[in-house]
């Protein structure tokens, strides 16, 4: 049985004259991971600030579990989990402390606070930093109590805002695995990440999201699809004639000039097109340079539906996140 | 827990930072204590040699200065601890740590609540600390009173403190 336990339509969310957030909407079913995959300042931390009700709602409507975000967000509070995307541990706390004073913030009673600090520890490994001070903790370590903070409650749906932001590509794994197994115990999970591999691995279903807009939604492997099975790039002495020759084949879905070579999508089997393809480009009397087949990735995915490379790095300029923090 | 009590946490959580940011604990503790030994008897041997000079007017009766100053002393700070802790709490909100809060089922109204009862209640942990300091020194805060007077000037005192501080957590 499929349960949707967010609902969001037509979300917009203006910073004064900039549109962060244009009529998004989205449902993500229970149980599922459900990432939001998009470059700095695209809007995905806004959406979520929304979601958990850190920022009004301008326009549009956002159910989580049943509860309606701005008539309900004590509700809506309480059922859900958040890991921020920046630490958000006191430092003068120790490891316990930090889970205790959560526990006591939702009003969990004292045994079941106990137990659960024991167990989630124990999920995280953190046991035997059990009174050590966060300021003490590595990031990996930390990210790993904030997780362990978001389950605290038990929720029903857990937020997380750039997960493995800054972390080590070992303790990025390690993050991908304790998400993995918060989400079989039954934890459903929206995510936020501009990293390809990230949202590839972990999601049952991606949006990605740019200027503010949904441009696509679908699991990894259908987004991949949607590009054919392989991508075929060379590089020629003419490109636009190469293009030409090469549109005509069978097994081609479509071909796009690029900067420096000629880029195919391919129907079928790659690897027995290309020899057929390089020959017909060969016939036509155009030199080939260098020729490349691959499995499209999700950079591939991103680039076809934005038409651009995902903008890297925290260096963006100014974004609707700074805007949001100056505000706040 | 009943949702009522929900500012405990927050008041809890304070006085856990409080203990554990060790120099400010000390300085904040220590402070006013040395303030009052090294300017109060310094000044106090100079004010006390100018004033004794001076006719006691009908109806009044005569104090030190270390007395005099005690009780300024307290005021003064009451207003530095609480100016302190509102800071904090602004802090809190820039570095984001009280998004956790903000996100959370707690009502805000409990947040200030919290955060005024534990400036309050460091507040009252100075003010002992330099009462029994002073009388130590020779502050004669309740001199000639009875023990029911001097339990009344203890509420006085602590009632002043309270409502001075909340005025500066907050404004």
């Amino acid at each position: 049985m499929t349960d949707t336990i967010i609902e969001v339509r037509d979300l917009s969310h203006w910073y004064g004259d900039l549109k962060a957030v244009d009529s998004v909407g989205f449902s993500v079913e229970k149980g599922e991971i459900f990432s939001f995959l998009g470059p700095n300042g695209a809007g995905k931390s806004t959406v979520i600030n929304i979601l958990i009700t850190l920022l009004p709602i301008q326009s549009g409507e956002a159910k989580i579990a049943g509860y309606d975000v701005t008539r309900e967000p004590e509700k809506v509070r309480s059922s859900i989990g958040i890991v921020f995307q920046e630490t958000t541990l006191d430092r003068d706390m120790t490891v316990s402390e930090i889970l205790e004073f959560h526990g006591r913030l939702y009003s969990m009673p004292v045994e079941v606070r106990r137990s659960r600090i024991d167990d989630l520890l124990a999920l995280v490994e953190l046991e035997a930093k059990r009174d050590t001070l966060t300021k003490h903790l590595s990031g990996g370590m930390k990210r790993r109590l904030e997780m362990a903070r978001g389950l605290m409650t038990r929720p029903l749906v857990l937020f997380l805002d750039e997960p493995t932001l800054g972390l080590d590509p070992q303790t990025r794994m390690k993050t991908w695995e304790y998400i993995r197994n918060v989400n079989k115990e039954g934890t459903t999970i929206f995510l936020t990440t501009h990293y390809m591999d990230e949202a590839d691995r972990l999601s049952d279903r991606i949006s990605i999201i740019d200027h503010g807009r949904i441009v696509t939604t679908g699991s990894p492997l259908e987004l991949k699809n949607l590009l054919g099975e392989d991508i075929i790039f060379m590089e020629t002495d003419d490109d636009t004639r190469a293009g030409a020759v090469i549109k005509g084949e069978k097994g081609i879905r479509s071909v796009q000039k690029k900067e420096k070579g000629v880029l195919a999508l391919v129907q079928g089997d790659g690897t027995k097109i290309l020899p057929i393809i390089m020959e017909r480009v060969l016939q036509a009397g155009i030199g080939i340079q260098t020729v490349n087949l691959k499995k499209p990735s999700m950079d591939d995915v991103f680039v076809h539906f934005t038409g651009r490379e995902i903008r890297d790095g925290g260096s963006g300029g100014p974004s609707p996140r700074s805007a949001d923090r100056k505000r706040e | 827990m009943a949702m009522e009590l929900g500012f405990l946490t927050i008041y809890w959580r304070d006085m856990v930072r409080y203990v554990r940011y060790k120099s400010l604990l000390f300085s904040s503790l220590l402070q006013p204590a040395l303030w009052l030994a090294f300017f109060g008897i310094a000044m106090s041997s100079n004010f006390d040699r100018f004033t004794s000079g001076i006719p006691v007017p009908p109806g009044g009766y005569s104090i030190g200065y270390l007395t005099f100053m005690g009780a300024g002393m307290i005021a003064m700070t009451t207003l530095f601890t609480s100016l302190y802790g509102g800071i904090i709490f602004l802090f809190d909100k820039n570095w984001g740590l009280m998004r956790e809060i903000l996100a959370s089922p707690l009502p805000r109204t409990h947040i200030i609540v919290g955060v005024g009862l534990s400036g309050m209640t460091k507040s009252f942990i100075q003010v002992v600390i330099i009462t029994l300091f002073g009388l130590l020194l020779g502050v004669r805060f309740f001199a000639g009173y009875s023990p029911l007077q001097v339990a009344i000037a203890v509420v006085g005192i602590f009632a002043f403190v309270g409502i001075f501080s909340l005025g500066f957590l907050f404004f």
